[in-house]
């Protein structure tokens, strides 16, 4: 039994895909808004726009990737997020504070990059947490 | 919750990635499901027992070994 091989699930593939295109997404989207800031005119809009293309494109691999995950896997995304949204509100809650003590604001794309690190980071810990609890 | 699920596996000779395919669930969900890391839905649990022609009490033992069925007559609202 142990010698037959695995077939290979094309959910399990699908989800892999997903996760990649959603990061390529965030990382593409991260470059043009960082590009932008440094170009001028034609070449800034047209990054802007590339920009929230890609944007568009994580979000929705981001839906699409939540909704073809199993209920295991929904618990590890589910804490994952959970650790996203209560970072990113001790994160806002941190920067408004600096902001009325005069320190310069945090640009909204580099919250949305906290964001996808805070996610991120709670999926390994949670993945982490879960595997090592049982052990 | 206990479960005979790798019993029922090993009786038709399927690894966990073929259930796993039956059951529209990933390899890992049927691993930790079969070392007590993770209890099912109701929903993946009756599809589960369906799969193996089962009823879910022949295949989900609840607490230490106990089938379900028989923790009714311990049942303090009774």
């Amino acid at each position: 039994m142990s010698s037959r091989r695995d077939p290979i699930d094309p959910l399990v593939v699908k989800r892999r895909n997903l996760l990649r295109v959603f990061y390529a997404a965030a990382v593409g989207c991260g470059a043009a808004f960082t590009l932008a800031q440094y170009s001028h005119n034609f070449q800034r809009n047209a990054l802007l726009a590339l920009a929230l293309l890609g944007s568009i494109l994580g979000i929705w691999t981001l839906l699409r990737f939540l909704r073809v995950i199993d209920e295991f896997e929904r618990q590890y995304t589910h804490e994952a997020l959970r650790f996203a949204f209560v970072g990113m509100l001790c994160l806002l809650v941190l920067e408004v504070l600096l902001e009325s003590f005069g320190l310069p604001c945090v640009p909204g794309y580099g919250n949305v990059a906290f964001a996808v690190i805070f996610w991120s980071l709670g999926l390994a810990i949670s993945s982490w947490q879960r595997h090592w609890r049982h052990e | 919750m206990k479960t005979r699920l790798r019993v029922l596996r090993a009786e038709r000779e399927w690894t966990q990635a073929e259930l796993a395919m039956h059951a529209e669930v990933s390899r890992a969900c049927i691993n930790a499901i079969e070392t007590g890391r993770y209890d099912p839905s109701l929903s993946l649990a009756f599809k589960i027992a369906r799969i193996f022609g089962r009823n879910v009490e022949e295949v989900f033992l609840y607490g230490s070994g106990e089938p379900a069925n028989s923790a009714s007559s311990e049942n303090p609202l009774k």
